[in-house]
């Protein structure tokens, strides 16, 4: 019996050391995190780190700012030093510990904190880094190789200016587009929903518009493809795009199919 | 002790019978269930080397091994470049809420032949391929592996670029990068700008990092 426990253990301790085409090396218990700070005041939360690997791991933590870069629509962001974005929140957050090794399967918690001054009526965000470097020893023509995992903050304020609309809509090839203007001071992920209402108000059809990530003064592209099944006659897209916090952007569009298939735009509303 | 165990279970029995009591009399009772997901994040990086097709587990530098081989033909001038005898896979697995993209950048560590990232360092003599893997449900077989150009091939020192979780995930792919040395060679496709290590560049050490960013697009 014990020969067969030890046997059990050898395979069990032999797969363990292969390079596992699955298994996690780090993982970040949030990869995201939001807070609404009331001007002047502050909070102090956690996050855990796992090292799900046999072996031990050493992470860097450090700070970055970063921007959204357009076309808005996939969460392209461009990653800057701490403390150079219009929004930074480099000066408002600090964190705890700045580098940890992490047993074999252990975790640990890397604590923050946020203060955020009586100014505060807008919002900021920044990505705090874990690093991983592989580097052993440098080659003579090679490259180290970097890995790194973000947590993304986003802080607001509870002055915060969520202002947004649409406008410009277009139907154009079987497709209504416009533009959502962020015209607040927060970023915003706009998640927009359309459903397509006969004339006398039954609905012919539904979907979603591609998530956005709209920095605060600035604006996006979005668009919904009508459907051919359609048939002719007057129809409206009601498109509601949720702001989060019930928060929202209603906009309503009125247009005509005619029997050849054409789309006209009749009317806009919001 | 027989009338020990009689005695217990007619305890529980009407125990039972009570309870069932109480839950006839009551109409009806709903307990709401809720699985709070929280939105960690995670990747797994899994490095190859690749030698003479063979896929290999690495840990480590990527080092290339260059080798001064001729590579002109037999009736042109002699011309010679040093060829990379290995090149890597690393493929990438990003998990997390709202899908994870991975941003792609490189910058030169030590150039003999100029400045830092001036355009004439190992930046511009490696190259770096994204391409979606459907791994074709074999880990061990690489050759039945479909894989679709994702992102942009590109001179190291050009890559910066970010890979899409929507365009990774599609279908179940995950995200290869191939990183290799220029070698020259027509038939290759290799990205404008790429150019083979020669006898024309300075003996010396050409390091670079190759940084691999991994971030959920928003909340």
């Amino acid at each position: 019996m014990h020969r067969f426990i030890h046997i059990i253990l050898f395979f069990f301790v032999v797969l363990l050391g292969m390079p596992g085409r699955v298994s996690a090396q780090l993982i970040i218990q949030k990869s995201v995190i939001t807070h609404e700070i009331a001007p002047g005041s502050g909070v102090v939360d956690s996050l855990e780190v796992i090292n799900s690997t046999n072996k031990p791991l050493g992470v860097k933590l450090y700070w970055q700012d970063f921007i959204y870069r357009p076309p808005f629509d996939k969460g392209n962001k461009e990653f800057m030093p701490s403390g150079t974005s219009d929004y930074s929140c480099s000066d408002m957050v600090t964190f705890a510990p700045n580098a940890l090794t992490l047993p074999p399967f252990g975790e640990q918690e890397v604590k923050y904190s946020i203060k955020v001054p009586e100014s505060f009526k807008s919002g900021c965000d920044g990505v705090l880094f874990f690093e991983m470097n592989t580097n052993v020893e440098q080659a003579r023509i090679g490259m180290n190789f970097v890995t790194r995992i973000g947590t993304l903050f986003f802080l607001e304020s509870t002055e915060k200016d969520k202002t947004a609309s649409v406008k410009d809509l277009l139907l154009q090839e079987g497709t209504l587009q416009g533009v959502f203007h962020n015209q607040g001071n927060v970023v915003l992920f706009p998640q927009g929903v359309f459903f397509i209402l006969s004339d006398d108000g039954l609905v012919e059809d539904r979907g979603e518009v591609n998530k956005l990530y709209i920095p605060p003064q600035t604006e996006a592209d979005f668009k919904l493809g009508i459907p051919e099944k359609l048939p002719p006659g007057k129809h409206t897209v009601v498109l509601t795009f949720d702001l989060d916090g019930g928060d929202n952007v209603v906009v309503e569009a009125d247009f005509h199919k005619n029997p050849d298939g054409a789309l006209n735009l009749v009317a806009t509303r919001n | 002790m027989k009338r020990l165990t009689l005695l217990t279970m007619l305890v529980a029995g009407v125990l039972l019978c009570c309870t069932s009591g109480a839950f006839a009399q009551s109409s009806s009772a709903t307990f709401p269930i809720s699985v709070a997901i929280t939105n960690a994040s995670t990747a797994t990086f899994v490095i190859y080397q690749v030698d003479g097709g063979v896929f290999s587990p690495w840990t480590g530098t990527l080092g290339f091994n260059p080798i001064l081989t001729l590579v002109s033909d037999p009736a042109d001038p002699p011309m010679y470049a040093y060829l990379g005898d290995v090149y890597y896979a690393i493929d990438v697995f990003p998990y997390g809420a709202g899908a994870l993209n991975v941003g792609v950048s490189y910058t030169d560590d030590n150039n003999p032949n100029g400045a830092i990232n001036d355009g004439t360092g190992l930046g511009v003599h490696a190259i770096g391929s994204p391409v979606s893997n459907d791994n074709n449900r074999t880990p061990t077989n690489y050759l039945d592996d479909t894989e679709t150009a994702i992102g942009t091939k590109a001179v190291l020192g050009n890559i910066a670029q970010t890979i899409f979780a929507s365009d990774i995930l599609a279908n179940g792919q995950y995200l290869r990068f191939y990183v290799g040395l220029a070698t020259g060679n027509p038939a290759e496709n290799e990205p404008a700008g790429a150019i083979p290590f020669n006898p024309g560049d300075i003996p010396g050490n050409y390091t670079g990092t190759l940084t691999m960013t991994v971030a959920a697009p928003g909340p």
